[in-house]
């Protein structure tokens, strides 16, 4: 596009028409029909190999068993198990003899309340023989069981079949080895749903569990009759049938058809099966999964961008002494940050545990430090000196410390009080506060650390300055080594700590001397070459050292992240989040900082030519750009992390994954088809909001 | 008074932008630079506010070493020397306002302008400067939405936010079509005459260089090859700064 466009300019001046770019014209000789050849075998050994590895074959495609079995699973997805029907179970009776006695035998007439008739051909025979069942007058459409019942009634199964469209069917079943001489029994078991999704019944419950009876007892306890007649009743005959002796002594006609089902003694046929509850229960852990997972990773994603993005970087070069003396600062500054948290949290655990104590302190606490803070700021028009600006922002970051610890002990105590005083479906908020309360004091020292060793480092750095530009060049050369050969060392000794404990060396001569010594000399060289330079390269290494980390991270599949997560702090959705939430800020980490890279940098030049520091140029120049793709990659980012967290749960990560990875498991697959439908659904809804939002923002 | 003096840029890659290169502006002057793209005009006004480190040589301003300047010192001089865009480079997804204030941004305090805060005293200027360039109706839309020409305004009320002493003007009217450059033109010569501001202005056509500039200084491959009056290119002196072949068609 430059190119183009000062070849139109200069042709503006030169007033010839820009050359006309050359077109190639390939030949087509023997040569490229070679090689063509030779790509087409080529082709056809790679695709043979990759047919014989991956297995291809028609034949399990085509066989019938296997057929069979994938439509029995396809009709199963097709029809998830999401309504509970009470059925009505219809038996219909033949006598039957095995073996034939000498006389011969003609059986009696069918019994049975369903109306269907059966036949047996023959009429008797011996135990193994094989004989024709056949039926009709049972519901079209549906399975019935045959059983034969010897005299002890326990069933033997024999077939399940099919009726045809009229209600008849016909199975040849071989008799089990039953020989008796008795009279025994082939029996047709008709089970029928009752009630419709459209048209639900009300039917007589089965089963009431404890919660209903206590629910039932209430009840009866306060509307039909009093407490004493209540204890004497034996509590099974009241709840397990409504229309018992026990529901007759409570008084005929006292209670309603609208009362009954209100006490849980009729149900509604069909219901919502307890998998469809599951699922839901499940599809929402798994959306809030996905959700935790997506905040968290963008949080700490969206500074970790600016410093991976190179064009931020590349210009970042600080003098050799004044990096080597903020590392120095570093540890020094961890040190003094954890003992200031320590001390503060100390502190604030000494006064009483009171939330309203604690919420005052953090109140009164914050008034001052934005007071302080303003002082700390030079204001044009506001001249204040020096000494006055440095003791209040000293002031203000103690007090920040305090009113922190304070605030987190607020949460974790107003929280837990909460938690206990209001009904116990609200508590959740109350836990919310207190463990957020508990993470912010985590979070407090992991914070004071940090910020301890930014501000140590930062006047490490401001040494390094003042020295840099007042000593003579030889004294400031000298300096440069030796900070940097110091830097080194603590780094390198950094390292060897870690494989000290990685790899549980105990011998000090290679992980402390050994790396300090070879540290110490690398660092010394980069000094050397910083001498001469007199920057280093800061921000391009640690461009390039949080790249690879985001690239390494991002390689790991959040599956596999999540079996670590899953030892570490156990089963459960918080391992999937935990899980999720890495992977979603190496990822993001990752796409927001390309993002950075590729904004216009036009800009960027005009704001720092108007005098405006590093972190200005930032707030004005690329935070404008890059808003929206960040709303955008977020909603993307949550519309996978919804995606994966619906199979984080096949390693034990939470989400609704488990149950569908267990109903597989236990091949039920109509059950399994109710999680995949709430998934499909949740994704799909996902996806639609995700790409609207994103249309709006980009 | 600005002083440049044997200022040389080479690249990284090995390409020399600025060769040996010295002249003076007066205070108050309009300076036109002319030259091909790639002549290093663009470098040449890159190196005076230091967005471009040159390799060697001085610039003097106000007998103030440039080129020595430390960091922080930067921030002082950048903010008194305005600059403008040939591709006005504002920050197209922010309020025009925002865009006016960002020329503040060398006085105000990082911390506070974390926090988006800029003083009423800032806001008020960015009224008159927006005033200025007849734009304050569109103090709140979207730089984007801005036409080219008035978006150069935009850029022109940014750098006389900085209360500057100089402005440089990188191609300023290359991407505006001849009315929109005239008009773009005219602001900075008002700028130049009323507020006796030096303008350092590159150029791309010689009927513009006639019109407003005082005095010009022309750039062949990174050596300054005229220095004077407009008045005094001629055919010949067109054909060495813009090569043989060039025919004038401005």
């Amino acid at each position: 596009m430059a190119d183009t466009k000062e070849r139109k300019l200069e042709a503006a001046h030169t007033g010839q028409p820009p050359p006309e770019p050359k077109k190639g014209t390939p030949g087509r000789g023997w040569r490229s029909i070679l090689w063509i050849v030779i790509a087409i075998l080529a082709g056809f050994v790679i695709y043979a190999y990759a047919f014989e590895t991956t297995e291809v074959s028609l034949d399990t495609i085509t066989d019938e068993t296997r057929q069979e079995s994938l439509f029995r699973v396809i009709r199963a997805l097709g029809n998830p198990l999401l309504f509970d029907y009470a059925a009505i179970d219809t038996d219909t009776d033949l006598d039957y003899m095995v073996p034939c006695p000498a006389d011969g035998f003609s059986p009696g007439p069918v019994r049975g309340e369903g109306g269907g008739t059966l036949s047996v051909d023959p009429p008797c025979a011996d135990p193994g023989d094989e004989v024709t069942v056949s039926g009709s007058g049972f519901r079209g459409n549906t399975d019935v069981n045959i059983y034969f019942v010897p005299p002890n009634s326990i069933e033997l199964r024999l077939a399940q079949v099919r009726t045809s469209a009229d209600g008849s069917f016909e199975e040849v079943v071989r008799l089990p080895n039953r020989p008796d001489e008795e009279v025994q029994t082939v029996r047709v078991l008709s089970r029928q749903d009752v009630g419709s999704v459209f048209n639900p019944v009300y039917v007589p419950s089965e089963d009431v569990d404890d919660d209903t009876a206590d629910a039932v007892s209430e009840f009866l306890d306060d509307d039909v009759i009093d407490s004493g007649e209540l204890a004497q009743l034996p509590e099974d005959s009241v709840l397990r049938d409504p229309e018992g002796p026990a529901a007759e002594a409570l008084g005929d006609g006292q209670l309603t058809e609208a009362e009954l089902r209100e006490a849980g003694l009729q149900v509604r046929s069909p219901r919502w099966h307890s998998n469809a509850i599951e699922t839901l229960d499940k599809i929402i852990e798994t959306v809030f999964l996905a959700l935790l997972a997506t905040t968290a990773g963008t949080l700490i994603a969206i500074p970790l961008s600016f410093i991976a993005a190179k064009n931020l970087m590349r210009d970042v070069t600080i003098p050799a002494l004044q990096v080597g003396l903020a590392i120095v600062g570093i540890p020094i500054g961890i040190l003094i940050g954890v003992i200031a948290s320590n001390l503060t949290g100390d502190l604030v655990a000494a006064l009483p545990d009171s939330a309203l104590l604690y919420g005052a302190t953090t109140l009164v606490l914050s008034w001052l430090i934005v007071r302080l803070l303003r002082m700390s700021v030079p204001m044009p028009g506001s001249p204040s000196s020096r000494t006055l600006r440095i003791a209040s922002g000293t002031m203000a970051g103690i007090l920040i410390l305090v009113a922190g610890q304070s605030l987190a002990r607020f949460a974790e105590v107003g929280g837990a009080s909460f938690a206990n005083n209001v009904p116990s479906g609200l508590a959740f908020l109350g836990r919310f506060v207190a463990t957020n309360g508990d993470i912010l004091a985590t979070m407090f020292t992991i914070l004071a650390a940090l910020t301890g060793a930014g501000i140590i480092a930062m006047l490490g750095s401001r040494l390094g300055y003042l020295i840099g530009g007042r000593a003579p060049a030889a004294l400031v050369n000298v300096f440069t080594v030796l900070s940097m050969a110091v830097a080194g060392a603590l780094v390198a000794l950094g390292f060897g700590r870690v494989i000290a404990w990685l790899y549980q060396i105990i011998d000090t001569g290679t992980t402390v001397w050994i790396p300090m010594i070879v540290g110490a000399v690398v660092g010394a060289l980069i000094g050397w070459r910083g001498m001469v330079k007199r920057q280093v390269g800061a921000g391009l290494s640690i461009y390039y050292i949080s790249r690879t980390v985001f690239n390494t991270l991002r390689s790991i599949e959040p599956l596999v992240m999540a079996i670590v997560f899953v030892i570490w702090v156990g089963l459960g959705p918080f391992a999937g989040s935990l899980a999720l939430g890495l992977h979603t800020v190496a990822a993001l980490a990752k796409l927001y900082s390309e993002q950075v890279e590729s904004i216009n940098q036009g800009p960027l030049e005009a704001i720092r030519a108007t005098g405006a520091t590093r972190l200005q140029t930032v707030v004005y120049g690329v935070v404008p750009q890059i808003v929206a793709p960040y709303i955008s990659f977020t909603m993307y980012r949550w519309d996978i992390n919804v995606r994966m967290s619906t199979i984080i749960g096949f390693v034990g990560g939470g989400g609704i994954g488990f149950l569908l990875q267990q109903n597989i498991g236990l091949l039920n697959y109509r059950a399994a088809a109710a999680q995949m439908l709430a998934i499909a659904i949740v994704v799909a809804t996902m996806d639609y909001i995700s790409s609207r939002l994103r249309e709006r923002f980009t | 008074m600005l002083r440049v003096e044997h200022l040389t840029k080479v690249y990284d890659d090995g390409t020399v932008a600025l060769n040996d290169v010295s002249f003076e502006v007066p205070d108050g002057e309009f300076l036109a630079i002319i030259g091909l793209s790639g002549s290093g005009k663009s470098t040449l006004l890159r190196c005076i506010n230091r967005l471009i480190d040159p390799t060697e040589g001085q610039i003097l301003w106000n007998d103030e070493d440039i080129t020595a300047a430390t960091h922080e010192d930067m921030r002082r001089i950048r903010r008194r020397i305005g600059m403008v865009f040939q591709h006005f480079n504002l920050v197209s997804r922010s309020k025009v306002i925002t865009n006016v204030l960002a020329g503040r941004l060398g006085y105000t305090s990082p911390v506070l302008a974390i926090v988006n805060r800029f003083s009423k005293a800032d806001r008020e200027m960015a009224k008159r400067q927006l005033e200025r360039v007849g734009l304050e109706t569109k103090a709140n839309n979207r730089a984007e939405e801005l036409s080219g020409g008035q978006q150069q305004r935009v850029g022109i009320a940014r750098a006389m936010m900085q209360e500057p002493e100089m402005i440089l003007a990188d191609e300023p009217v290359a991407s505006l079509d001849p009315v929109l450059a005239h008009s773009i033109m005219q602001y900075l010569e008002k700028i130049n005459k009323e507020d006796q501001m030096t303008v350092l202005c590159s150029l791309h056509f010689l009927d513009l260089v006639h019109r407003y500039g005082q005095r010009v200084i022309a750039l062949n491959e990174g050596k300054v090859v005229f220095e004077g009056l407009p008045s005094e290119i001629d055919d010949a002196m067109f054909k060495d700064i813009y090569g043989q072949e060039a025919e004038r068609v401005g």
